[in-house]
């Protein structure tokens, strides 16, 4: 799951993104309201945290852009701008959810959490996928047979988000856009790595391999 | 007297009865005079005539009158003429007098005197030199019929200005009401903005209250203005506060920091929060500005879609009952901050159903919301409105909804009231007067 963050205030903004990333997201992080645009439009994000006032356009204007071009993309708006009217607004140019500041990041990130889930139409509580139950809070794995296996990061993010979209078809390319940050250095083969990885945790049939298409988790 | 249509009546009517009175009496006296003139003409022509109708012979003078007035008793027409020795008098005097007082000849002299049976007689005598004889004549003439008709005259004449002042009373108040409607629009106009219903008068008026609309305008513009300032001001100084705070409330939950220590840093954290929202929302309240409009049969669903959307782990069902769209009734921002926080709270605590019923009564508004949630007892109620009245671990939120809702009603001057709901839980039923006047802002109490 690949988050972005978009937030001016540098502090708040490098600490929400340690916070989410300890949570098992990869988060990009802008200040900047153009570049979010662009950002939105350009790269696969599951979910925006979007503050308010921004330098450049307003987050306002941000959303209402991505709704007009059919990003559909779950957005957050998390703000000082917490009166009534200013989230019936927010709502009323797109918004999936609105958290006043300042928040409890354990809050923030439950709502993303449930945000993500209601996006892919999944029920409410702990993620589970045909027996396999993932601890969110503790990044780890349980399987029917209840043996706790633990995630590195990256295996959590993939696991999460194939959890996300089961009996779906992900290509490597698309795994690897929603599992590494912008910056990061990507590298579909070393999603195959993760993937072997993975099946020896939770069990090789689990994750079918699909020739040239890429890889589906067992629902 | 504090109606300037009734002091401008009262003056126009006084100076139109002065008017028409004066008139009144100089046309009266004009035409009694001019009577009276030409009456004067006819005996001195009757003098002439008389003296002409002498007739002279050796031992006197004769005098021969043909006219038939002279000779009827008391017919009005007199005369007594004295030529030498002779004296002549008409028979029409039969037992009365004509006094001819001495005159000098060439003099002539006018009076009026009473004459026989009630007459007023006008007399005028002269005294003229003729074949070498002095000659003094007076001939009278009885004034009652002229007066008589001079009082016909008069009554007519009266009437007809008793008739004509009335219309001309009818038609200046007529005019004035016309003339003063202007005034009376512009009266509601700022009753209107009073109310909040219009934002500003309009500048179509008479040239004289031009300079007051337009004034009155510049004010609401300015006082608005103000308002705009103000609550931009506080906005930003919100956002300059919360983003510290934010920091501190990130910095309180790291994982890295001391549990101690975090949990001291926490509370602080907490409580300057409660004060930002608290003060901030206050300083919102529009403060009876003419802002924008409450339409609740607009507000009220879009709000409800956000609690939908925001509580749609819960799906609580949220039924609205009120007047559809097109009705409006007080400040939007203010009411949609008080029903907002007041769903918040019911959904937090319904188990599935949330009722929402707003009638517009006159200029006021009455809100009722319930909830099916477990409800307060009634001796907790009370504490219901204090912050954090409804604190609860379990529950998302930090119970400053109902505190927020408390200002805000209290700055409206309206009531609060908790009730158990008939879906179960607690009914919150709020009375919001019509807002003639500001809402105080806020700043009674710290």
């Amino acid at each position: 799951m690949r988050l972005l963050v978009v937030e001016d205030d540098a502090e708040v903004a490098s600490r929400l993104q340690a916070d989410l990333r300890r949570a098992g997201y990869a988060a990009d992080v802008t200040g900047d309201g153009d570049e979010a645009a662009y950002l939105g439009r350009e790269e696969a994000f599951d979910a925006v945290v979007l503050d308010l006032g921004l330098p450049g356009r307003s987050g306002l204007e941000v959303l209402a852009g991505w709704r007009r071009a059919g990003i559909e993309v779950p957005v957050l708006i998390l703000t000082v701008r917490d009166a009534w009217y200013e989230r019936v607004a927010g709502f009323e140019a797109g918004a999936d959810d609105y958290v006043g500041k300042p928040f409890h990041t354990a809050e923030l990130i439950a709502r993303l959490g449930a945000l993500l889930r209601r996006r892919h139409g999944l029920p409410a509580g702990p993620l589970a996928v045909g027996g396999l139950r993932l601890d969110e809070q503790a990044q780890e794995v349980v399987t029917p047979a209840r043996a706790r296996h633990e995630l590195t990061a990256t295996e959590f993010r993939l696991l999460r988000y194939m959890m996300h979209n089961p009996g779906r078809v992900l290509s490597k390319t698309a795994l690897s856009e929603h599992i590494y940050e912008y910056d990061d250095e990507r590298d579909s083969n070393v999603v195959e790595v993760y993937i072997r990885r993975l099946r020896r945790k939770i069990g090789a049939e689990r994750i079918r391999t699909r020739r040239g298409q890429g890889y589906e988790l067992q629902a | 007297m504090r109606s300037l249509k009734l002091r401008l009546a009262v003056g126009l009517g006084a100076s139109l009865l002065v008017l028409l009175g004066l008139q009144y009496v100089l046309v009266n006296g004009a035409i009694r005079g001019t009577a009276e003139h030409y009456l004067a003409d006819g005996l001195s022509h009757r003098a002439e005539t008389l003296i002409g109708a002498l007739e002279w012979e050796a031992d006197g003078a004769e005098l021969e009158v043909p006219d038939a007035a002279y000779r009827r008793p008391y017919s009005g027409h007199y005369y007594r003429v004295e030529a030498g020795d002779a004296t002549f008098r008409s028979r029409s005097l039969w037992e009365a007098e004509l006094p001819l007082p001495e005159l000098e000849i060439g003099e002539h002299r006018q009076w009026r005197t009473a004459g026989p049976q009630g007459q007023q007689l006008l007399v005028r005598a002269v005294a003229v030199q003729a074949r070498g004889e002095p000659v003094r004549v007076a001939v009278a003439e009885d004034l009652s019929p002229l007066y008589a008709e001079v009082r016909d005259f008069q009554w007519r004449y009266a009437l007809i200005a008793v008739g004509v002042a009335a219309a001309l009373l009818a038609l200046q108040w007529g005019l004035l009401a016309v003339g003063l409607r202007p005034l009376e629009r512009l009266r509601e106009q700022v009753a209107a903005l009073g109310r909040g219903e219009r934002r500003e008068l309009d500048s179509d008026v008479p040239a004289e209250v031009r300079p007051l609309v337009a004034e009155l305008n510049r004010l609401v513009r300015v006082l608005e203005d103000r308002l705009q300032r103000s609550r931009r001001a506080t906005g930003n100084l919100a956002h300059a506060l919360k983003t510290p705070l934010t920091r501190l409330f990130q910095l309180a939950e790291d994982p890295e920091m001391p549990p101690t220590v975090a949990a001291r840093l926490r509370e602080p954290a907490q409580q300057i929060r409660e004060r930002v929202d608290r003060e901030l929302k206050r300083a919102q309240l529009a403060g009876g500005s003419p802002a924008q409009r409450f339409d609740p049969g607009r507000e009220v669903p879009a709000l409800i879609r956000v609690l939908e959307r925001t509580y749609a782990e819960q799906a609580p069902a949220i039924a609205y009952d009120g007047p559809p769209p097109g009705q409006a009734c007080g400040e939007r921002e203010d009411l949609v901050e008080l029903l907002g926080n007041l769903l918040d709270n019911a959904c937090k605590w319904a188990r599935s159903r949330v009722a929402v019923h707003v009638a517009i009564e006159g200029e006021g508004l009455a809100l009722t919301i319930a909830d099916d949630g477990p409800g307060v007892p009634a001796e907790q109620r009370a504490a219901l409105t204090e912050r954090g009245g409804r604190m609860d671990e379990q529950v998302a939120g930090d119970g400053l909804g109902l505190a927020i809702v408390n200002d805000l009603v209290a700055a409206y001057g309206g009531s609060l009231r908790f009730a158990t709901a008939d879906l179960g839980g607690l009914a919150v039923h709020v009375a919001l007067p019509a807002r003639t006047t500001g809402a105080s802002d806020g700043e009674d109490d710290a």
